[in-house]
């Protein structure tokens, strides 16, 4: 169980696109109640998952480096956003990178704290008179699951909030270009969460158009340079969900377009570090993407995987074989 | 497919789909609409309420049935519509045609031409999207599945062979077409404009994102904040249930509100409105009741006269706007993007 200094959290606007809201049983209530269900251990195994379905795969993850020069001391941690983030804006543009990335933070857990809250008033209105009701469970892409325990929100509010009272909307909508420039610094967890960022979780995207633009031209090559820096993370957010029968409209589809070499030379480097269960399952996922290539194809997408997985891949995939949580925020 | 998915995610996939049923059946109501398809002219009454404190009267109780009938709506565009061309001719021949006659002002040639874009769009993702599913499906190691979970990958096989005949009968009049005719966002904002009540529900909800474009056109997003509010107050005022709940998750600032909701700001007043409005289309008494319990929670937060103020705005556009159409019912999780100009 994750205590609230450890709590991370997946709540971000982008979450919010097409993502579906429900409840996870209790499942010591699941006998009383239940008739749907198909089993009892199935909304227990759900329910008794958020540190591992919470937690990043920290080891695919490089620790983010600060490439620039030393700055005069930060002001002190606990600050509030509010009272911090002229300061900080004012040295992040003059190229203080200790500040920036000390503002994409403040920013971050501020963000996610209006998120959590907006969850959490979603979760009480809809199940607050039923006692079945555990954990939040949400969908996104149709696949992707996330279980949070609403008592860890809360606790995660409640820690966090004097570090953001006061802090307006204009500062949060700042997070986007925020996040960018930290994942072109380099913050890996940024990158996945900018390249996964949709749209309609920009928010402020209406008064800035040009972040449209701005993400067409980063994210090939925040893809690359996730790629040769091991991180499945990307490799998992990028290929296609194999089950899909929908049009992705996914911020990333739209600038990588329907392209089944990739899904196959992803699939196939997935494959390649995976083990066990998941490699099993990989299996058939790349044989049924195979299908749609000419045996050309095929055999440069193989080579592309082997080199990239030989050159920059050390460890294995199954720490995304439960999917993928991006955009996460660990309370420091 | 539960059949096929990861094992590791399989468990919680199922366990994920026995909750989603179970909360399907108890508040499958509250989505549930009737998408209205008459046709009239938006009106342009409302405007943002971005920046409304918490404490502030909701702008649709503050207008009262009377008021809002007599609110500014731009003169109605009159437009004799000469006949729309066969309903099976390809789009690359009626494109231009019917882009013309929408543009000025002609709302079948709009909506035609929403709807033939719509059909398109849905062909070419069932027979990408589908025909890629089922490869994979067939790949599938189904030596471990019990007679149930076969008996549902056969019937989702099924599906998907009559998903891909249909796809296949409308490709020919798909044929041809450029990126650009598929373009949904532009289309769907004009069929809106013009009245089209289930363009507006595609358009605010999804639209922008729904066709792809929006990379080379991130110009829509400002004529986003210009319509967006106004096509879905006009489509609430022809009593259409769809936009009543994406404008109160939109106020509410609820998960997945999208754009609409950063159009909009969060307004607890307004969106205690627009959910006294979704209780009083509730169809059972169980759905009743949970509207009753969310209203119950909202109105603690709110001051007693918003409450008031919330409630009497409900009643009367209630009786002005849903006369004719008085019970929800959208199917839950009802996109209003999908199967656009299906048969």
């Amino acid at each position: 169980m994750l205590t609230p200094r450890r709590l991370v959290l997946a709540l971000l606007g982008l979450v919010a696109l097409s993502c579906t809201v429900w409840y996870v049983r209790d499942p010591r209530l699941h006998a009383a109640t239940a008739t749907a269900a198909t089993s009892a251990s199935q909304p227990g195994a759900g329910a008794t998952q958020p540190a591992s379905r919470l937690r990043h795969a920290a080891n695919t993850h490089a620790s983010h480096e600060s490439a620039g020069a030393k700055s005069v001391a930060l002001p002190e941690a606990p600050e509030p956003l509010a009272k911090v983030y002229d300061v900080l804006k004012s040295r992040a543009d003059s190229g203080d990178v200790d500040a920036a990335t000390r503002l994409f933070h403040e920013v971050h857990r501020c963000v996610a704290l209006r998120q959590t809250r907006r969850l959490l008033a979603e979760f009480h209105a809809m199940f607050a008179d039923n006692p079945a009701a555990s954990s939040i469970g949400i969908v996104r892409g149709g696949q992707r699951l996330q279980f949070l325990q609403p008592h860890e929100m809360a606790d995660y509010v409640q820690a966090n909030a004097a570090r953001c009272d006061g802090a307006t909307d204009e500062q949060l909508d700042s997070f986007t270009p925020l996040l960018l420039q930290a994942a072109q610094r380099g913050d890996i967890q940024a990158l996945d969460c900018y390249v996964g960022t949709d749209f309609d979780g920009m928010e402020g995207v209406l008064d800035h158009p040009e972040w449209i633009g701005q993400y067409r031209d980063a994210v090939p090559g925040l893809v690359e340079s996730a790629l040769q820096r091991g991180d499945w993370v990307i490799v998992d957010l990028l290929r296609r969900d194999p089950y899909s029968e929908v049009y992705d409209s996914s911020a990333r589809a739209q600038v990588f377009g329907n392209d089944p070499v990739m899904d196959y030379r992803l699939l196939r480097l997935e494959q390649l570090g995976a083990t066990d269960e998941f490699a099993e399952w990989l299996a058939a996922k790349v044989a049924g993407a195979a299908k749609a290539l000419s045996p050309a194809q095929l055999a440069a997408a193989q080579e592309w995987a082997t080199d990239y997985y030989s050159r920059y891949f050390n460890s294995a995939s199954n720490e995304v074989a439960h999917g993928t949580d991006i955009c996460q925020i660990t309370d420091d | 497919m539960p059949t096929s998915m990861n094992p590791h995610n399989r468990n919680r996939t199922f366990a994920a789909l026995a909750i989603v049923v179970i909360v399907a059946g108890a508040a499958a109501w509250q989505y549930r609409s009737d998408r209205a398809s008459t046709s009239a002219a938006p009106s342009d009454h409302a405007a943002s309420d971005a920046d409304t404190a918490l404490v502030a009267v909701p702008r649709p109780a503050t207008t009262t049935a009377a008021e809002v009938k007599a609110a500014k709506k731009p003169a109605p565009i009159y437009v004799l519509s000469t006949p729309l061309p066969p309903p099976n001719a390809p789009l690359t021949q009626v494109y231009a045609d019917l882009k013309t006659r929408a543009d000025a002002g002609d709302a079948q040639a709009a909506s035609r031409l929403y709807r033939d874009v719509g059909r398109c769009l849905h062909t070419r993702d069932v027979l990408a999207n589908q025909s890629r599913a089922a490869s994979w499906m067939l790949e599938d190691d189904t030596s471990r599945l019990d007679a149930d979970q076969l008996a549902r990958r056969e019937r989702r096989l099924g599906t998907i062979e009559d998903e891909l005949a249909k796809a296949r009968a409308n490709s020919g009049l798909c044929e041809g077409a450029t990126p650009a005719e598929l373009q949904l966002a532009p289309v769907a904002l004009r069929a809106a404009q013009l009245g089209d009540v289930q363009a507006a529900d595609c358009y605010v909800s999804a639209g922008l994102t729904a066709g792809g474009g929006l990379l080379d056109h991130p110009e829509w997003l400002q004529d986003y904040k210009a319509n967006a509010l106004s096509l879905a107050n006009s489509a609430v005022e022809q009593g259409d249930w769809t936009m009543v709940n994406q404008l109160q998750r939109a106020y509410a600032q609820s998960s997945g509100a999208g754009l609409l909701a950063q159009v909009t700001g969060g307004d607890p007043s307004q969106a205690y409105a627009y959910l006294k409005l979704r209780s009083l289309g509730a169809v059972t008494p169980q759905g009743n009741s949970f509207l009753s319990r969310q209203l119950a929670d909202a109105a603690q937060n709110l001051p007693a006269d918003a409450v008031t103020q919330g409630d009497t705005w409900a009643q009367n556009a209630y009786q002005q706007y849903f006369g004719a159409n008085p019970q929800i019912n959208t199917p839950r999780g009802f996109n209003p993007c999908q199967n656009i100009g299906a048969d």
